[in-house]
């Protein structure tokens, strides 16, 4: 038999059950389902492997957001999430199972330039005035002069490796410690290297960086399809990595290590369940034994830990109007101040203020606290009591955890920001959708760009593109 | 483009609608690679639902089509994957004297042999031969290298023909 002959009996083959069109009840069920599903409330970025940059910010809700907006940027989604600037004492080392690094590699020693023309920026933000990173045109750009030149920083066997070089996820610290993940290089499912995920870490901005991999996940095995690797970041030195959502298996299940050197040496998986009832979500860390997996299945949709990630239980949460009437919603990222004290939005879809929870047990359980006003789309907290939110064309301030905001037009973003971080109370940054994508459609010309202010949100200044 | 000129559509409500106009070619393509209708109307409904609950997770509306495609294959491989590891149900039939499988009749001569191959391979087999993507168009789907698609192609067709020869080995000892 030839190989034509072979492949002649395979077209004959699937002509042969070829079923055509889906029945119509196929249809009917689908709706129905979608229409159930939709009346529950929405784990936001449950499914999100988010790029996790360092940012103090939430970013809530698609309010009005076009499918462009949305889908490309998601707020607090496929952009970079808010660490944990906890200043609590952290917990004694955790066991370690070593993970030998590899010899450090000097990273591109490239001459500054702005940013390259490319489709998009990905994923980015200022880690404070001068220095910040970017993600855009496949490869990871570093700045030290506020935006006005960059450099490229991508760490030496990353985006080189086009078979195999998938970017997972990036965090940095401050304007010096970094992370990027990556999926390692494998030509067949039967490598060794098929499944497992590398870690570059710099301590120079980028300038050189060293890899380590990741001990083996225990579900997330299929190297074509790697989940994202989301950094929460305590400090410089303590770090989780948490790969949340296998799109290859199709189930929950989800993945958690920790460094305290750096990412120099990382724990053995600590799963989040067994089997495929994992909890998938986006994961915010108080300390080092205390965190929350927000966007879950689980419970009201949030998942808390006391030990590092070995067990969870469901948090207690009041559902808000909004979802106590069916509507939907989900929760910004958590952000944590003085170890077990943190804020939470909860984003319901539609136009109704956004409520604000706080707890003072690390994430065990949550209360409300205030609520931003309708319409405004994206927060940053700075501490309990100073916060800073954007609308796009209006920039809200309070001073009093949320009692009283003060607002005033905000001039040079293009719309609603889908990421929005403050550093301190001037200077920030935020990505936002340059287009408008109305409807899906193939020719769609929404792009992101950068943005900059060091006026406390009131005017910004595009980064990307120039 | 249709839909220029009126008010935009929330994410979720495009969502929505790409899903639902999704359907039949989702079908279509689960049944090739499941080589099973009725199995067929299930993942689809699974499909759609978790594409539902990921739809943040899409990063480009223009990637949509492809987004939900690879959502539905990742399904069908691990239905597949499933299958293999489920004893295959055998009746006894008196009539017969010897065991019979209780799954439905193969579709083709080739249907057993293909059933031998492993999940990735079938599933790649159904993309290329069943749905009549191309190269660009697989490694597009499965998030591979071209490359990588053609070697295993390449690999599933060495084996598919293993397979042809192991099944005609095995009716012959039947005889």
């Amino acid at each position: 038999m030839t190989d034509d002959d072979l492949e002649q009996r395979l077209r004959s083959h699937y002509r042969a059950i070829d079923p055509g069109f889906a029945p119509p009840m196929v249809g009917r069920r689908v709706a129905a389902a979608l229409e159930q599903r939709a009346s529950r409330p929405m784990p936001r970025s449950r499914l999100n492997r988010a790029y996790a940059g360092l940012m103090a910010a939430v970013v809530v809700g698609a309010i009005g957001l076009t499918v462009g907006l949305t889908l490309g940027l998601q707020p607090g989604g496929f952009l970079g999430q808010p660490g944990s600037p906890s200043t609590a004492p952290l917990a004694p080392t955790m066991p370690q199972s070593p993970s030998p690094g590899v010899p450090s590699s000097l990273g591109p020693t490239t001459s500054p330039t702005q940013l390259p023309a490319g489709p998009d920026i990905e994923a980015g933000a200022m880690v404070d005035a001068l220095h910040g990173w970017a993600v855009t045109n496949g490869r990871l750009w570093v700045t030290a002069d506020g935006g006005a030149t960059w450099r490229d920083a991508t760490p030496p066997s990353g985006f080189a490796v086009a078979s195999a070089g998938y970017l997972l996820g990036v965090a940095f610290a401050d304007a010096q410690h970094g992370w990027a993940a990556f999926n390692e290089a494998f030509t067949s499912p039967s490598d060794a290297s098929y499944g497992r995920v590398d870690v570059w870490r710099t301590a120079d901005g980028g300038q050189t960086w060293t890899k380590t991999q990741l001990p083996k996940a225990r579900f997330a095995v299929f190297g074509e399809l790697m989940p994202r690797v989301q950094f929460d970041v305590l400090d410089a030195t303590h770090v989780f990595a948490f790969q949340s959502g296998n799109g290859a298996k199709g189930k929950n299940d989800s993945d958690l290590f920790w460094t305290a050197d750096g990412g120099g040496t990382w724990s053995a998986d600590r799963p989040t369940g067994s089997g495929s009832v994992g909890i998938e979500g986006s994961i915010a860390f108080a300390t080092a034994m205390d965190g929350v997996v927000v966007n879950t299945w689980h419970g009201a949709g949030i998942s808390v830990t006391q030990d590092g990630g070995r067990t969870w239980t469901d948090a207690a949460w009041p559902a808000s109007a909004a979802v106590s009437a069916g509507g939907q919603g989900s929760f910004g990222q958590p952000v944590f101040f003085g170890g077990r004290t943190g804020l939470m939005t909860f984003l319901p879809d539609g136009l109704v203020d956004t409520p604000v929870y706080r707890t003072t047990d690390a994430g065990s359980s949550w209360a409300p606290s205030a609520t931003i006003p309708a319409g405004v789309t994206a927060v940053s907290f700075l501490d309990l009591q100073r916060w800073i939110a954007i609308s796009g064309t209006e920039v809200f301030r309070t001073t009093d955890g949320g009692q009283t905001w003060a607002h005033s037009p905000a001039a040079g973003l293009p719309g609603i920001p889908g990421s929005f971080l403050m550093t301190d109370a001037q200077r920030g940054s935020a990505l936002a959708s340059m287009g408008d994508c109305g409807v899906i459609k193939s020719r769609c010309n929404t792009r992101t760009g950068l943005y900059a202010t060091v006026d406390g949100g009131s005017t910004w200044t595009q980064l990307w593109p120039k | 483009m249709a839909n220029e000129g009126a008010p935009p559509l929330t994410a979720d409500e495009a969502i929505r609608r790409m899903l639902l106009t999704r359907v039949d070619d989702a079908f279509r393509l689960a049944a090739f690679i499941l080589g099973d209708a009725v199995a067929a109307e299930d993942l689809v409904q699974e499909a759609a639902l978790l594409a539902w609950d990921r739809r943040r997770s899409l990063r480009d509306a223009r990637a949509a089509d492809g987004w939900f495609t690879q959502i539905l294959v990742n399904l069908c491989r691990d239905e597949l994957r499933r299958r293999a590891r489920r004893p295959r149900l055998v009746a006894l039939d008196p009539a017969v004297g010897h065991g019979t499988a209780t799954t439905p009749a193969p579709a083709s001569d080739l249907a057993p042999a293909i059933a031998r191959l492993t999940a990735d391979e079938q599933t790649l087999l159904a993309l290329r031969f069943g749905r009549q993507l191309t190269i660009p168009e697989i490694a597009g789907q499965l998030d591979i290298p071209e490359g990588t698609v053609k070697s295993r192609l390449h690999a599933t067709l060495q084996h598919l023909r293993a397979a042809v020869d192991a099944e005609r080995r095995a009716e012959e000892r039947v005889r």
